[in-house]
């Protein structure tokens, strides 16, 4: 190579170096504007995050991040459930703590009717009058109710306060223990609307819902498992009860997926719970992790983590709560 | 159909079939043209066979199916958009529909998706695209009883506007919040009104209370006060008679589960 070429060489080659260094830091530069445009901040305490990412694929939803991150544990106890299948015998006794003395119609249905392959599940009915109680085989979970002072109009329901310790007491004489939980209570009305004029001409009071919401080291229950109900009725009595509170045992740890892995989950719709609305985006404004207790004819054998996303969509005013399997 | 019209007439019910058979119809959308799918098909695995097999095998007297239509094969007729013609579910005592629920973003009225819906760009008028409640406002007049609408916060701020419907029918079943699909509900739904000869609304009660979390409201919404507190299924116990002429009312209660 003669040396004005190599020269030339040089020089394109310094020219080219500038050239990228230039390109990279323009990229930098249009790359923070975006970010500050869309709303990227990082503020460790109060996090206003924003995330989005459009996705064309109906089956995926945008995800916008508008709440502080929550701290990531690298591992959460598991828990063994140790009481699913009841046995006929179980059951009785268990429907005799409610003054039951019959024998239980036992009902089996597919869980998928039509498949060949279905699981069969059962549950022990009780009848007493018009009391009847139920007991689900696949998880002790009981129902009781008296269907002919359920949903009715009440001159005398008492406050929810005093319902509160009216449930509190029905579930003392039935030996039933609901630590670490929350408790709510709800006055159901019965309303009667014009529809002419949507307007409310009389609400009467019927029954008053007390529920027990669980709480696991500290985590709230999700999903339809971890609560028990005591519906309270004209003149204090018990008119409802429902329980669906697995016993559990610890059985070890396990790790946790890191957030970023959840979120991902989350566009996916990954979820266990879909809601039964098209969403195209939602906005989490709570992010915390908790347990998951399934329904009653569910046979769950463990409670496992799971990350627990609150979420608004563009069309929703309530908050949904979204859970994504947080044990790897 | 014989055995059934002597039950109805000798049962002590305070009301007798319409038509004298008991007939339940059912609507599923699991696949939509421009939303999210069911996967799997939530409503054809579950819904439809749980029905049948509750409502044809698990009662004294089996049912008889009007009509099962699914994803784009159910239109605005079938939920009794009609007055004559085809009057969809209401030529049956029973209609259970699950699938979406929306609110379409130019009226702002929730709605039932259909197989076209998409947010508002739907065709409102076209029979694939929604079902608000203007399109059934007083319809329900023929042979419909109850009316289970599973899909995400349709009565939200607008029982009375669905509740219109109820001419001559009895009581709509829904929720005013969103609510995920689930396995186990209608195996309490239908197990309460017949093996525990429980009331439509208790046994409405009792399942989704059972079934969801409480973020989610369940409403249920009656034509007359005794149909709320009275009505059972067909042979399970008393129903109560239609509602003539219609006096504009409904009776409604709405709970958190």
């Amino acid at each position: 190579m003669r040396n004005g070429v190599a020269k030339e060489v040089i020089a394109m080659k310094k020219n080219k170096s500038l050239l990228v260094v230039a390109l990279v830091f323009g990229v930098l530069l249009a790359g923070l504007a975006y970010a500050q445009a869309a709303g990227y901040a990082e503020n460790g305490a109060i996090a206003s995050v924003t995330d989005t990412i459009t996705h064309d694929n109906v089956r995926t939803v945008n995800v916008e991040i508008a709440t502080a991150l929550p701290d990531e544990p690298k591992q959460l106890p598991i828990y063994r459930v140790t009481d699913a299948n009841v046995s006929k015998c179980e059951a009785i006794a268990i429907a005799k703590e409610f003054n039951f003395g019959t024998e239980p119609k036992v009902i089996s249905y597919p869980v998928q009717p039509g498949n060949a392959l279905s699981l069969l599940k059962t549950k022990y009915l009780f009848k007493n009058g018009s009391c009847y109680i139920e007991i689900d085989a696949s998880s002790r979970a009981v129902m009781y109710g008296n269907s002919d002072k359920m949903m009715r109009v009440s001159n005398n329901l008492p406050s929810e306060s005093d319902a509160i310790k009216m449930a509190q007491k029905f579930l003392k004489q039935h030996g039933i223990s609901v630590n670490n939980a929350t408790i709510e209570a709800e006055t159901i009305f019965l309303n009667k609307l014009d529809t002419s004029t949507n307007e409310i001409l009389d609400k009467k009071p019927m029954m008053v819902q007390v529920r027990f919401k669980r709480y696991v080291d500290g985590m709230r229950v999700m999903g339809a498992g971890g609560k028990v109900i005591v519906t309270i009725g004209d003149d204090g009595e018990p008119v409802y009860f429902l329980k669906n509170w697995r016993t559990l045992e610890p059985a070890g740890t396990t790790d946790v997926i890191p957030l970023s892995a959840a979120i991902d989950k989350l566009k996916r719709l990954e979820v266990k719970d879909v809601p039964l609305t098209p969403i195209r985006s939602i906005e989490v404004i709570g992010i915390n992790l908790g347990y998951y207790g399934d329904i009653p004819s569910e046979e769950q054998t463990s409670y496992e983590p799971v990350w627990v996303f609150d979420v608004k969509t563009p069309t929703s005013t309530e908050t949904i709560q979204l859970c994504v399997d947080a044990a790897t | 159909m014989l055995v059934f019209a002597v039950l109805c007439l000798a049962h002590p019910a305070a009301s007798y079939d319409d038509d004298l058979t008991a007939e339940y119809s059912v609507t599923t959308l699991d696949d939509y043209h421009h939303i999210q799918d069911f996967i799997p098909p939530y409503g054809a695995n579950y819904v439809y066979p749980k029905t049948k097999h509750w409502l044809c095998n698990e009662v004294p007297y089996a049912w008889d199916e009007a009509f099962y239509k699914d994803n784009d094969t159910v239109l605005q007729t079938h939920f009794g958009t009609q007055t004559s013609g085809d009057q969809g579910l209401d030529e049956a005592d029973y209609h259970i529909h699950c699938g979406h629920g929306g609110e379409d973003l130019i009226t702002h009225e929730r709605e039932i998706c259909l197989f076209e819906w998409n947010f508002g760009a739907e065709d409102h008028n076209g029979l694939t695209g929604d079902l608000a409640w203007d399109e059934v406002y007083g319809k329900w007049e023929l042979d419909s009883e109850w009316v289970f609408i599973y899909s995400c916060s349709v009565l939200k701020d607008s029982i009375g506007k669905w509740g219109a419907a109820l001419n001559e029918a009895h009581i709509i079943l829904g929720f005013t919040t969103g609510v995920p699909p689930n396995y186990g509900i209608l195996d309490t739904f239908y197990s309460q009104l017949i093996d525990s000869d429980n009331t439509m609304v208790n046994s409405y009660y009792a399942t989704t209370t059972s079934a969801f979390p409480d973020t989610v409201k369940a409403a249920a919404i009656a034509d007359t006060e005794d149909q709320f507190y009275h009505d059972h299924l067909w042979n399970q116990g008393e129903v109560m008679p239609d509602e003539s002429p219609n006096d504009n009312i409904v009776w409604y209660a709405e709970w958190s589960c």
